[in-house]
């Protein structure tokens, strides 16, 4: 029966193939905008957490 | 340059933080009254208000929204004010969203033992609460957005992340799963039918774990987890391969709750396929957690929070490598239908949700009373209590989920089932159940002991209701600094576009999933002997969706030998066109009912319901009496009648006004043959409509249909 429901949808078996192919790219360029990624940036947001005591000064980051 | 002086709003985390412990207690209670109930039927003190089937979903719902709930929000408003330097954006929606919320939660304590209920796991509540639901959401949508709009921080951290994307999917989700006709104030059809409607709810269902039991959860990771180590998070690199993994791939996974159904198979391994990758996201994000305490594992001996914390993450991590294991058909052959489940939801629930919920508060409760912990001691009390409660919880339900699953599957060397009767292989678990409930006890009682500590803990300090800040405006840093950022800084800093993104990622997993079933839809093989439900059944299935008999039964025969043999054919998707909503379950602690239709006389029923023990000796089924007693409310038929043509239900034209008479006939039919079995009871009683719904199930493709419509 489900061979019946699957034959019946035209080119169905494209769909879970569109969906790797379609995560695969944005895991990718999200790999690839990471890797790019600043370091000092990278270490201010980090900090971010813990530098929330009320006195921020704020733009001392200009990277 | 000029600071901007401004006061975190802290009254609007106190609330919540209350409200967190409050229900948790109280989702907590219930979960371990129905634990015993499965041992000790009777103490539902003979009503239907605390009856097993009902207040189950009580339990499901208390702890997911109500305790985690209160939760997230207790988390999101103390870390996004400080996190984007700003006070909330409106104090009167943060007080809104709270006593919202907080209705909500009553309305749904009320509703469900009431058992007006939609059927839909985590999502039972009635169409007047869904859009109450909808509306309160919304209000914490805009406060939240507003608030990163006005913020003096230019970057969004990671947390706020988690925290968007919880927003947007949630609210997709609940949407979309809530589409339904009304028929009465507190009772509704679902449009969507049968296997279509088993999709979305599982896309639902599943989500409804990944964006509000997990994504805010990781968020508060994010956020707390750094400050109660005081260091920040191991690598911000893989908070965003994270981040953007997860939510990507998750959204796909629903269909690994529908395995060996009558789903398409395309979109079962689909289901499959995403979960095992969901493994990768989800140990980044545990390791980056654990990770994120390197050089300060020695603090962890010593301070309470922190141990709540590597539980929490270290149960995480357990759960998302078991999630996607039960994914794999083999596996999820044995465990479906089984405490195996629950066992891992609960490692989940107690472990992660629970223990980081109880890190947070210990680590806020002092910050927001100006003081220090009330005891230090009895936080590791706590801690050790609920620890043991979580490995008393979960062992015996391994073990039962495993054993029944085994016994199910049980044949002898001749080829007959080894344990034929369903009830054996229950009779089996009981031992495990009691064990089960003491670790829900223990789990409970480090959580009274919790909030004693929690409520000293703020005696005898006092309360910070506002506190002092500054920051620089965000026009000003602009001004000076931040040009040419690109790539994923550019998305950081600008939340709308941020935004749009998230819900492109999380739309896309919905769409492809979705939209194919909407296609298989027409394409569902119609199977001619399938016909609507007359009113009498349609009446008895809404009575069986009442009393939440799907929170114990399926009505999904799995095509296995082991199923066919014990219930009898293999469910087909065609047998469920009418099914307004499905009634799969995802439980069996009774055996399933698709095929139950014909196989016992109306007498078995009628005993059964008035007491399950007459017909089944030692049955943990609570028995119905109610329904023997109770007159059926046939003034609806109509409407129901109406509301069912309306979602294509071919009832011919005009017949909503002959409904009745129809039903009463039916209605007759049973009393007379239960007369000859020497059961005298009314036509018009509850019982009547509920046995001619069960002789129904599952008799359309058996060629015998007893009562086809005319």
């Amino acid at each position: 029966m489900f061979k019946e429901v699957l034959q019946s949808i035209e080119g169905i078996e494209i769909w879970p193939v569109i969906s790797l192919l379609l995560f695969f790219s944005a895991f990718l360029l999200i790999i690839w905008r990471v890797i790019r990624l600043d370091k000092k940036f990278v270490n201010k947001m980090g900090n971010l957490p813990l530098d929330d005591t009320g006195d921020h000064k704020g733009g001392e980051i200009n990277g | 340059m000029e600071m901007e002086r401004f006061k975190y709003d802290n009254t609007i985390v106190r609330s919540f933080a209350i409200a967190t412990l409050f229900w948790g207690i109280i989702g907590m209670l219930v979960g371990l009254t129905i634990a015993i109930e499965l041992y000790y039927p009777a103490l539902n003190l003979k009503t239907p208000w605390l009856t097993f089937s009902r207040i189950r979903p009580l339990h499901t719902n208390a702890v997911i929204f109500a305790f985690v709930g209160n939760g997230i929000f207790m988390g999101v408003y103390y870390s996004l004010q400080r996190l984007l330097k700003t006070r909330m954006y409106s104090d009167l929606l943060g007080k809104l969203h709270f006593w919202g919320w907080q209705l909500i939660i009553v309305l749904a304590a009320i509703t469900l033992p009431l058992g007006y209920t939609t059927s839909k796991e985590y999502a039972e509540l009635e169409w007047p609460i869904d859009i109450l639901i909808a509306i309160v959401w919304v209000i914490f949508g805009i406060n939240m957005m507003a608030t990163i709009m006005k913020r003096r921080e230019k970057h969004m951290y990671v947390a706020i992340w988690f925290y968007i994307a919880t927003f947007f999917t949630v609210a997709m989700l609940h949407i979309v799963n809530s589409f339904e006709i009304p028929v009465t104030l507190f009772k509704s059809y679902s449009i969507f039918a049968g296997v279509q409607d088993a999709l979305v709810q599982w896309w639902y269902g599943h989500n409804a774990v990944a964006f509000f039991l997990t994504t805010p959860y990781l968020g508060l990771m994010y956020y707390f987890m750094p400050k109660a180590a005081n260091r920040p998070v191991y690598s911000y690199r893989l908070s965003i391969v994270h981040f953007w993994a997860l939510i990507f791939i998750y959204i796909w996974a629903g269909p690994h709750h529908l395995l060996y159904s009558a789903l398409p198979d395309w979109a079962q391994s689909l289901g499959t396929t995403f979960s095992i990758m969901l493994i990768a996201p989800s140990w980044g994000g545990m390791l980056n957690g654990l990770l994120t305490l390197r050089g300060a594992w020695d603090k962890v001996r010593e301070d309470p929070i922190l141990k709540f914390m590597v539980v929490a993450v270290t149960a995480y991590g357990m759960a998302t490598f078991e999630g996607p294991m039960l994914s794999v058909k083999s596996i999820n052959a044995l465990s479906h239908f089984t405490d195996w489940t629950i066992a891992h939801v609960h490692i989940g629930g107690l472990g992660w949700n629970g223990f980081l919920t109880f890190g947070v508060l210990y680590w806020l409760i002092p910050r927001l009373y100006g003081t220090q912990l009330y005891s230090k001691k009895l936080a590791n009390w706590h801690f050790w209590i609920g620890f043991l409660g979580i490995v008393f919880y979960a062992v015996p339900m391994y073990w039962t989920g495993i054993t029944q699953g085994l016994m199910w599957k049980q044949f002898t060397p001749e080829g007959n089932l080894q344990y034929p009767i369903f009830l054996e292989t229950v009779l089996q678990l009981i031992p495990m159940y009691i064990l089960r409930s003491i670790g829900g006890l223990l789990y409970l009682t480090g959580a009274i002991i919790g909030a004693y500590n929690l409520i000293k803990t703020a005696k005898q300090g006092s309360f910070i209701p506002e506190e002092e800040a500054q920051a620089l405006p965000l026009a000003k840093q602009e001004a000076h600094h931040y040009k040419n950022v690109y790539g994923h800084r550019f998305l950081e800093s600008r939340p709308v576009q941020f935004s749009i993104w998230v819900f492109i990622a999380v739309a896309i997993g919905g769409i492809v999933e979705i939209v194919p079933t909407l296609v298989v839809k027409s394409n569902i093989p119609t199977i001619a002997s399938v016909k609507p439900y007359t009113p009498l059944e349609l009446q008895g299935r809404d009575i069986y969706i009442r009393e939440g008999c799907n929170t114990c039964h399926s009505q999904l025969v799995r095509p296995f030998r082991s199923e066919t043999e014990r219930y009898g054919e293999y469910s087909k998707a065609g047998e469920y066109v009418y099914d307004h909503p499905f009634l799969w379950g995802s439980k069996r602690l009774g055996p399933d009912l698709h095929r139950v239709g014909g196989k016992y006389p109306d007498a078995w029923h009628y005993n059964h319901m008035k007491d399950p023990r007459s017909t089944s000796p030692g049955s943990i089924m609570p028995p119905y009496p109610w329904l023997i007693t109770n007159k059926l409310d046939i003034s609806t038929t109509p409407k129901k009648i109406r509301v069912m043509q309306k979602l294509g239900v071919p009832y011919p034209e005009g017949y909503d006004q002959k409904a009745n008479e129809d039903l009463m006939a039916q209605a007759k039919e049973i009393q007379a043959r239960l007369k000859t079995a020497g059961i005298d009871v009314e036509a018009d009683r509850e019982i009547i409509a509920l046995i001619a719904y069960l002789q129904r199930l599952g008799t359309d493709i058996k060629g015998g249909n007893t009562a086809s419509l005319k």
